[in-house]
């Protein structure tokens, strides 16, 4: 199975914004300027140069291209708001991650990917497993 | 006219003093700014006992797969971000559930579960 999800980074946006713009509550965020805290609320004394923004699709019962389906439905209706994040100097990417041994398959049809390359989103592959 | 050469020396080394001054400073400033850094030693994270932590540290911190993460030599997360500059996440520990490292790759996580049918 595939993690899918998307990530927006961007120097200086608030967070907030991407939330709204994309109708979904973030699985990590932190904005530009913040302290930055552990998930154990440890303050390590630095400060997020970067606002960071990412969801993945969390629900297991659904395949790695119905997951794709709706990450793409998600990047879509936030077409406005991907465009300014890449005019600005920010970075939108779609993520394919694998990290068990098991068999997993995924595809970006041809549709997809005009899509992603019109908004300037990256697609990031990351495979964890041996 | 000796008084007078004398005059311009001192001018002359006042203004490298000055320049150097203003080199020192502005070398600092320069330092200061790029101060957050891994330490030496930081290795990177696929090469230390967190590389089974590597996905869920990634996850929870919002690196992209092209963002480097490291581990420096006290324990602590450091990513880099998309302009280069990096960020102190603080101890690896905070990032995983048992506060240790998982230290397994997927091929050994794969032996466990075999094992533990």
């Amino acid at each position: 199975m595939f993690d899918i999800g998307i990530l927006i980074q961007h120097p200086s946006i608030d967070p907030d914004k991407i939330t709204a713009g994309l109708c979904a509550k973030p699985t990590s965020m932190c904005r530009s300027g913040d302290r930055v805290v552990t998930p154990k609320g440890r303050e390590t004394g630095d400060r997020h140069r970067w606002t960071s923004w990412s969801y993945f699709e969390s629900d297991d019962s659904l395949s790695s291209n119905e997951k794709i389906r709706l990450i793409l439905k998600k990047i879509q209706d936030a077409a406005s708001l991907i465009s300014i994040v890449s005019k600005e100097g920010g970075k939108a990417t779609l993520i394919i991650r694998h990290d068990s041994s098991d068999y997993a398959n995924c595809e970006l049809n041809p549709e997809a990917l005009t899509l992603l390359a019109r908004l300037s989103v990256t697609v990031g592959f990351e495979v964890f497993a041996e | 006219m000796e008084s007078h050469s004398l005059l311009e020396l001192a001018v002359d080394t006042l203004h490298v003093g000055l320049v150097y001054a203003g080199r020192l400073a502005e070398n600092a400033m320069h330092s200061q700014s790029n101060s957050s850094v891994p330490p030496p030693g930081s290795l990177p994270i696929n090469e230390t006992p967190w590389s089974g932590d590597h996905g869920s540290i990634k996850k929870q911190v919002g690196a992209s797969p092209a963002d480097n993460v490291k581990i420096d030599p006290d324990g602590n997360v450091w990513v880099q971000n998309p302009d280069g500059s990096w960020t102190d996440y603080g101890p690896a520990s905070d990032y995983t559930g048992s506060g240790k490292p998982d230290g397994k790759r997927g091929k050994d996580r794969k032996k466990e579960a075999v094992h533990n049918v």
